[in-house]
C-alpha cells in the first residue's frame, strides 16, 4: 500500500518504521526537517520536508495515488485539515485522524472523519490500571473499529459450570 | 447584528472597530491574553475574550448560538478552516468567511465550501491590473477582486469613439454602466454615440478586462 503520513513525531515516525518493515511505501511528511533523524537508519521510505496539509507537498507526497493518510502531527487542526484533503478532494480511501481534544474528535467523528483521540485513550487506560478493578477498557478506533477489554471475575463464570 | 471575530491581530482588531463603529454587536476571541487586554481597551462596546477559538466551549462564550456572522481571521489558516466549519456545522451560523494567508490555501477552502477572503491574492491582482492596463482605472474591485469597476476615458479616433455601443465589441462577462461626458451623465442605450474624451464606467470581470480595453481604447 501506498501510505502518507503526515508528522514525524514519535508516534508518526514509529509508524512510519513498522509500515516501512511491513513493505508498504511509505511517505512521511514533516514541517521540521531535524524530526526525520527519528525514522532511524533503516527507513526505506521517502522523507519530504514542509506543511502537511499544503497541496503541492501533498501531491508531491503522491495523494493522487495514496491508498491511505494517517495525519498525527501534534496539531489537531492540521491533522483535520490534511485529512479532510485528502478524503474529500483526492478520495483517499482510508484516512485517519489524530485529535488530541476529545470534544473535537466527536465533532468530526460526526462530519465523517475517522478520528482518534488518543487523549481519551489513554486516560482510560491509566483509570483502569490506577484502580485496578475489574476493567471495562472500551474505544473505538474509526469508524467500524473498537477496543473492549474485559478482567474476568471468578463469581463472573457462567451459571452452571 | 451580531457578529463573532475570531483572531485578535491586526485584521481582527481593525475589523472589530469598524463594525462597532457602524452599529454592529460584535464579540471577538484571540488566544493570547495580552492582545486580547488590549482590544478590550481600545474597542468602546462589544465583547472580547481571551481563549482558544477553535474550542467549541469558547466560542459558546462568546454567543456563537446567535451569531450571523463568523469571521475567521487569525494568522493560522488550519484554524482558520476549523473555526468556520465548527460554526457553519456544529452551531448553524448563516455566513462564514475565513481569511486565507497562504493564496495556496484558498482553493482547499473553496473545495471545502468555506467563502474566504485573501488579502495577498486581492493585492496581487490589483497590481496586475495596473501593470497590464495601463489606461483602464479601477475604481472599485468586487466579489474579493474577480469583478471590477472600471473607468476609461476614450482616445480620439480609436476604440470606440464615434461608435454607436450596439456596434462595440463588448465582452460578454461586461457591461456599460454610465458616460460621463464634461458635465453630463448619459444612461447608455444601444444607439448612443460615443465620442473621445468621454468616461466610460463599466462593470466586468476580471478575465474580461483585457477585451472589454480593446473594444473601448482600441488595439495597442
Amino acid at each position: 500500500m501506498h501510505i502518507i503520513i503526515i508528522g514525524c513525531g514519535r508516534v508518526g515516525s514509529q509508524l512510519a518504521q513498522i509500515l516501512s518493515q511491513e513493505g508498504h511505501n511509505i511517505v512521511i511528511v514533516d514541517k521540521n526537517p531535524a524530526s526525520f533523524k527519528r525514522l532511524g537508519p533503516d527507513f526505506n521510505g521517502i522523507s519530504i520536508n514542509g506543511i502537511g496539509f499544503d497541496p503541492d507537498i501533498l501531491k508531491r507526497a503522491g495523494i493522487e495515488r495514496a491508498d491511505a493518510l494517517a495525519a498525527v502531527t501534534n496539531g489537531d487542526n492540521s491533522n483535520i485539515m490534511a485529512s479532510q484533503i485528502a478524503k474529500r478532494i483526492y478520495n483517499v480511501p482510508r484516512v485517519i485522524t489524530r485529535i488530541y481534544d476529545p470534544l473535537r474528535a466527536d465533532i468530526y467523528k460526526k462530519f465523517g472523519l475517522n478520528t482518534i483521540s488518543t487523549t481519551t485513550i489513554v486516560a482510560q487506560i491509566f483509570r483502569s490500571a490506577l484502580l485496578k478493578e475489574s476493567s471495562k477498557l472500551e474505544f473505538s478506533i474509526g469508524e467500524d473499529l473498537g477496543l473492549i477489554e474485559y478482567k474476568a471475575k471468578e463469581e463472573a463464570k457462567p451459571k452452571g459450570d | 447584528m451580531y457578529v463573532l471575530i475570531v483572531g485578535g491581530g491586526k485584521v481582527g482588531d481593525s475589523l472589530a472597530r469598524t463594525l462597532t463603529q457602524s452599529g454592529y454587536d460584535v464579540a471577538l476571541v484571540e488566544k493570547e491574553e495580552s492582545f486580547a487586554k488590549k482590544i478590550a481597551e481600545n474597542l468602546d462596546k462589544g465583547l472580547v475574550i481571551s481563549g482558544d477559538g477553535c474550542d467549541p466551549a469558547k466560542l459558546e462564550d462568546a454567543g456563537i448560538t446567535r451569531a450571523q456572522v463568523v469571521a475567521a481571521v487569525t494568522g493560522d489558516d488550519e484554524d482558520n478552516l476549523i473555526i468556520c466549519q465548527l460554526a457553519r456545522d456544529t452551531f448553524g451560523v448563516p455566513r462564514v468567511i475565513a481569511r486565507v494567508n497562504n493564496p495556496r490555501n484558498e482553493n482547499t477552502f473553496q473545495k471545502l465550501g468555506i467563502d474566504t477572503v485573501s488579502s495577498t491574492t486581492i493585492i496581487t491582482k490589483l497590481i496586475e491590473e495596473e501593470a497590464t492596463i495601463g489606461d483602464i482605472f479601477t475604481l472599485l474591485a468586487l466579489k474579493r477582486g474577480k469583478l471590477s469597476i472600471i473607468e476609461a476615458i476614450l482616445k480620439p479616433k480609436t476604440g470606440a469613439a464615434g461608435k454607436a455601443i450596439k456596434d462595440l465589441k463588448l465582452p460578454p462577462e461586461s457591461i456599460l454602466a454610465t458616460i460621463i461626458r464634461g458635465s453630463q451623465i448619459i444612461f447608455p442605450r444601444g444607439d448612443t454615440v460615443l465620442q473621445a474624451d468621454d468616461s466610460v464606467i463599466a462593470l466586468s470581470t476580471i478575465d474580461q478586462e483585457k477585451a472589454l480595453r480593446e473594444a473601448l481604447l482600441g488595439k495597442e
